[in-house]
């Protein structure tokens, strides 16, 4: 399918561009269109106004011009310099603030975009080099530079035909000189910056192994751990080999390439002495005037200038096409599916039927034909070795995960058929990779409800529930910035997730999911704030992941995961009378603690 | 003003310096070639001129061919050398840019390696440090051709004008009375301009950030039940709002120069062509001046705006070259010498310590001991500075009183070696190397990368085994297509595998059963006694069952030690210690726990 993308023209995206563009900026993209337009037509004729002048200027010499006509041709020739430059400066002032701004909303776009993708797709390697290669796009403003390209593209071409047009009224025998000695350039040009786009591609996982290594020696945390271990000078290596190998790639089809240019160049240049042979040829049997003959050198020169930034332009585009390309290749990919019915909190239980779920390029099932029950109102505690499916399972009832097969109803509906802005006002999560977002502590907590993120109240209420009232009073206020990235208060690692924990209750939801939500906590704090949080979401249902079956003591029901399987669904007292796996797991913790 | 042009010499001076030193025949004959390269750009222009004439004169029958022929050849060989020199200059370029990237930015990531570890915490410096990442050789070569370009373009220049003298002195005064206006303008505008961008710096650091929240699957995972896109992405409009208002002053600036340049551009060419027609009726002027001077004035233009680039184009890369030199003054970790002999005790002497930068007073005249082989457990409240405690002993950070010492030895005097041999660490926040599963095992001693058995030996003894299911040459997480990600959990036994590996005297644990199963856990706890029996261990845990293995528990609070002692001496204390254990034990007791 990549391959196929190469061959086909590079106008493929001009009609979906155009309307990108047009769509965010109609006012602008007019007026580029008809300055285009405008401009086309002033080269078209200044071609022949600079070969009239020289005629003019000729014809006097020989005797056979007048003086007047002369100095009519110059002021038609200067007036005809300043016009497009005049035109083109118009033109960035009409436009290059506004397009500048408005281009603006194609990177919002497309990070509303990502963040819309569904969270599956977030496990494929393959789609972060999508994204990498989306952003450079946007970034690199590739939409429109591909779209003014090709505007800027069309004066470019018609200036070509006026010359040519041009030197064929003098003799048309000097059009296929012209012609042919400009060919090899067009077509080796055309050829290498598909080449080159080729190479650039099949480079992006080398490149991103480079920045990564990149990244990891010389990013906080992994500097420290690489310091201790001495693997340093290994990780540089590393890094060395992979950034040599994307250098010598380069490098080499550099070589290969500028060699064949250098081919065609001098072919170019050929031509343009055969022309000037032949014109002078002409000159002297008279076939065309010492006027022409200085207007033909004139021409021949501009040809060959024309050539270089034509076909420079004409190569440039199919790269920019590639751009444009990489950007609609994301686009293309489905986004997550977005039900109808209004979702207005669930009344009664939540079950899982038969459920089914592998990750996009693992080979085994990471759940297979799951079914339980929640019912509203209740507290259920996952227990399960590390790998058994505790975590994907939150995930697929919060339906951030569609399952392959099976269903997750609420109230008997599959979350599909739900809108998911009203799904999610019902819901909350803390997450095991909760994010430690370097902001203020008013959005670490806060963004859980964004429209209440200025409720102090509200805020202040959810940070007493999780302890984090003493740190809020250290640091000095809501409004302290967070975390070293931004010369904010760091935190140590079982505040991070006491903040986590504020941001998860401060969202009033009807089902929260946690976890493993007390991972790095004091023995102290985590019983706290574990009694405080069974106190608050008392009457409310919540799903809580934890390797501290301690904790399931106070569930009102225990699922016992294993290998992808429910291997147990009761009390703590029925299961550990009767199930071998959940008796096996709390006996073992349990011992530890025995006197 | 006055000291930016001091600044912006004094660094062309290095720049040229570094690249001579590093590639000093390339750049020889690179300069050479391109100083050399100005003679054509005249001669091209005079010998237009005479063939011109003579073709006149030939036409009018004045001259025979032989002229003709001879000025066209001479014509067309300069076009020839101009690009021969074109070609060969792109080649050097090419090669010194590879062999200062080879050699160049081996020397910056040596000194990323050797700054002192507070550098990477703060974020003053990571600005700084953030411009290290793009390629920062790029600058100091690209200072290297802007400084020789420029010095061709004025040689050029001078060429242009003497030609232009040549025909006509008003002709000559006036494009010299015109370029130094021009210049002056555009290089005055991109100074402004990189003024500006320079200030945007730290906003723009928070919108990548913000939108790397986009694109991280755990952040997503938040996002996405949070609802909070929209908070996020308003957040994002307000700092890119700010650096778009930067860049439209930016445009602004820059256009208003540039419509200034235009003006001059079309006053200076209707004031030549129309000097040289009238020369030309007046016959002070040949055919052939008349056509070789309006042929160049665009070229004329050229070159001037090329000149001023190159040397807008200094002032900014010098700028850049700048952070460079900051970078490279950088204070370095003090590099210590001293091997170890026999004693390995570790020592804590008074030690008082606060993070560079921070008011709170983290560790408060802290003294305690660790006998060589012994196991300690560091035990403590969130936030008790254990975790601070383990970063001073590995060097990352010296005290601001009292002394670390390892076998009487200050930890700062010891060489990286004797440090590796002694200690080997798993960090709160362990590395999750995106590398093959040999490899992140590997790093905890790179010595037995090729030893099968001791690495498959290490991930038995941390419980990980399944993960080499199929081979130890797998690659982990999603930089690789058939990559494959780890949970938490097995991320974290393989930490944990890692620092078993190590033959170190010292194996120190920070938090390393947060993310494990009861199952996991317990099986890690068990192998403590085998891993552990030939050498000391430090471990801080939270899961204070782990605590009862050591043979000594040391308890901190606030920075400071406030009791210490065996389990069982410490439990009949009944101090801090004790009631955490009571706490946490209590979730096993088997009867019900009250609500």
């Amino acid at each position: 399918m990549k391959a196929e993308k190469n061959k086909k023209s590079n106008l493929r995206y001009l009609g979906r561009v155009t309307k990108d563009l047009y769509a965010i900026m109609p006012v602008e993209v007019t007026i580029v269109l008809l300055i285009t337009l405008f401009q086309s037509v002033i080269a078209f004729v200044q071609v022949y106004v600079t070969a009239d002048l020289f005629d003019a200027a000729g014809a006097y010499f020989s005797g056979t011009g007048t003086k007047d006509e002369l100095l009519f041709r110059s002021g038609i020739f200067v007036l005809f310099f300043a016009f497009p430059l005049l035109t083109d400066i118009l033109h960035r002032w009409i436009s290059e603030i506004p397009i500048f701004t408005k281009h603006h909303a194609l990177i919002y776009k497309l990070h509303a975009r990502v963040v819309s993708m569904p969270l599956v797709r977030f496990e494929d390697p393959e789609f972060y080099n999508e994204i990498w290669r989306a952003k450079l796009c946007v970034y690199n403003n590739g939409l429109l530079n591909y779209f003014f390209g090709f505007t800027g593209f069309v004066p470019h071409i018609v200036r070509f035909i006026g010359t040519v047009s041009v030197i064929a009224s003098f003799d048309v025998r000097f059009i296929p000189l012209a012609v042919l000695s400009v060919l090899p350039t067009f077509i080796s040009k055309w050829i290498y910056s598909r080449e080159q786009y080729k190479i650039w591609r099949e480079q992006t996982p080398v490149a991103r192994r480079r920045d990564y290594l990149w990244n990891v020696l010389t990013g906080k945390d992994t500097v420290k751990e690489i310091r201790t271990m001495q693997t340093e000078a290994y990780l540089k290596d590393k890094w060395t080999q992979a950034r040599d190998e994307v250098l010598e790639q380069d490098f080499s089809f550099d070589r290969k390439s500028t060699n064949v240019f250098l081919f065609c160049d001098l072919f170019r240049l050929l031509g343009f002495a055969a022309s000037v042979a032949l014109s002078i040829y002409f000159a002297g049997r008279g076939i065309i005037s010492v006027g022409q003959f200085a207007a033909c050198i004139s021409a021949f020169g501009g040809l060959q200038a024309m050539t270089t930034a034509l076909f420079g332009l004409v190569t440039e585009q199919n790269q920019k096409a590639n751009f444009a390309g990489d950007y609609y290749d994301f686009f293309d990919h489905a986004a997550e599916t977005e039900g109808e019915k209004r979702f207005g909190a669930f009344t009664k239980e939540i079950s899982l039927q038969n459920v089914s779920f592998s990750y996009p390029t693992a080979e085994k099932e990471a759940l297979h034909d799951v079914s339980f029950t929640i019912r509203k109102g209740e507290r259920v505690v996952i227990v399960g070795e590390n790998g058994s499916g505790k975590t994907t399972l939150s995930k697929l009832i919060a339906g951030v995960y569609e399952p392959d097969g099976g269903e997750v109803q609420y109230d008997g509906e599959t979350i599909k058929t739900f809108e998911k802005d009203s799904f999610y006002r019902h819901i909350s999560v803390i997450s095991q990779n909760f994010v430690k977002y370097q902001l203020t502590m008013r959005e670490n907590i806060g963004m859980s409800t964004p429209n209440q993120v200025h409720n102090d109240e509200r805020l202040l209420q959810s940070a007493r529930a999780a302890n984090v009232e003493p740190i809020i009073r250290r640091i000095g206020g809501l409004d302290t910035q967070l975390g070293r990235e931004f010369d904010g208060v760091e935190l140590s690692g079982g505040e991070w997730q006491k903040v986590a924990i504020a941001r998860g209750l401060n969202k009033d939801a009807d089902l929260i999911i946690l976890d493993e939500p007390t991972s790095a906590l004091d023995p102290l704090v985590e019983y706290d704030i574990l009694k405080k949080f069974i106190d608050l979401t008392e009457g409310k249902t919540s799903v809580i992941i934890s390797h501290r079956v301690g904790l399931c003591k106070f569930a009102d029901r225990i699922i016992v995961m294993a290998n992808g399987c429910v291997v147990g669904n009761g009390t703590h007292q029925k299961l550990l009378k009767t199930n071998a796996e959940y008796a096996r797991i709390w006996n073992e913790q349990a011992k530890w603690y025995a006197e | 003003m006055e000291q930016k042009r001091r600044h912006t010499m004094q660094n062309s001076l290095f720049a040229l310096k570094t690249v001579f030193r590093y590639a000093p025949a390339t750049a020889t004959v690179y300069a050479l070639l391109a100083l050399t390269s100005s003679v054509f750009t005249v001669v091209q222009i005079l010998f237009l001129e005479k063939l011109v004439n003579f073709v006149t004169a030939y036409i009018l029958q004045t001259a025979d061919v032989r002229p003709v022929l001879l000025w066209g050849l001479l014509y067309v060989f300069s076009l020839l050398g101009v690009q021969l020199y074109t070609f060969s200059l792109g080649k050097l370029e090419k090669h010194l840019n590879r062999k200062l990237t080879k050699t160049l930015s081996p020397a910056i990531i040596d000194k990323f390696s050797r700054i002192a570890y507070q550098y990477y915490e703060n974020a003053e410096f990571k600005d700084v440090m953030a411009r290290m990442t793009a390629n920062p050789q790029q600058n100091i070569h690209k200072t290297f051709f802007s400084v020789v370009n420029c010095i061709s373009q004025v040689l050029k220049l001078v060429g242009v004008l003497g030609v232009f003298f040549r025909a006509s002195i008003w002709i000559g005064l006036g494009a010299a009375l015109i370029g130094i206006p021009m210049s002056i303008l555009e290089i005055r505008a991109t100074d402004k301009k990189q003024r500006l961008l320079q200030e945007a710096t730290s906003d723009q650091r928070m919108a990548e950030y913000l939108q790397d929240l986009f694109s991280d699957k755990h952040s997503a995972y938040e996002i996405k039940v949070f609802r909070a896109k929209e908070h996020i992405l308003d957040l994002w409009h307000e700092v890119t709002g700010r650096i778009f208002k930067r860049y439209k002053g930016i445009t602004k600036i820059l256009l208003r120069a540039q419509t200034v340049v235009t003006l001059l551009k079309i006053a200076y060419t209707t004031f030549a062509v129309t000097t040289l027609s009238l020369g030309f009726l007046a016959g002070r002027i040949e055919l052939g001046v008349l056509v070789s001077i309006i042929n160049s004035i665009g070229n004329m233009f050229s070159i001037l705006g090329s000149a001023s680039y190159s040397l807008s184009d200094l002032g900014a890369r010098t700028h850049e070259i700048g952070y460079y030199k900051v970078f490279m003054d950088f204070e370095e970790q003090p590099a210590g010498h001293d091997g170890l002999s026999a004693g390995r005790d570790i020592v804590f002497e008074n030690v008082s310590f606060r993070y560079p930068g921070t008011e709170r007073e983290i560790l408060h005249n802290l003294s305690f001991t660790i006998k060589n082989g012994e196991k300690v457990a560091l035990v403590g409240v969130n936030g008790a500075g254990k975790s601070t405690i383990i970063k001073l002993l590995c060097g990352l950070y010296t005290p601001d009183s009292g002394r670390i010492t390892i076998g009487g030895k200050d930890v700062s005097a010891l060489s990286k070696e004797a440090l590796g041999r002694t200690l080997s660490v798993v960090f709160q926040d362990f590395g999750a190397y995106q590398l093959t599963l040999r490899e992140n095992i590997a790093f905890g001693d790179l010595k037995k990368m090729h030893s099968d058995a001791d690495l498959l030996e290490a991930l038995h003894l941390a419980g990980a085994e399944p993960i080499a299911e199929r081979g130890l040459d797998i690659s982990l997480g999603r930089l690789e297509q058939d990559g494959v990600d780890l949970s938490q959990g097995q991320w974290q036994r393989l930490a944990v595998a890692r620092a078993f590996l190590s033959d170190a005297a010292y194996i120190i644990l920070d938090e390393p059963t947060a993310s494990l199963d009861p199952i996991a856990e317990s099986r890690l706890y068990e192998s403590f006694s085998s891993v552990l029996e030939k050498r000391g261990c430090i471990l801080i845990s939270h899961r204070l069952a782990s605590a009862k293995l050591a043979e000594r528990i040391i308890v901190i609070e606030s920075g400071e030690v406030i009791e210490t002692g065996s389990h069982e001496e410490l439990m009949q204390n009944g101090g801090l210690y004790a009631v955490m254990y009571e706490e946490q034990s209590g979730w096993y007791q088997d009867q019900e726990v009250s609500k």
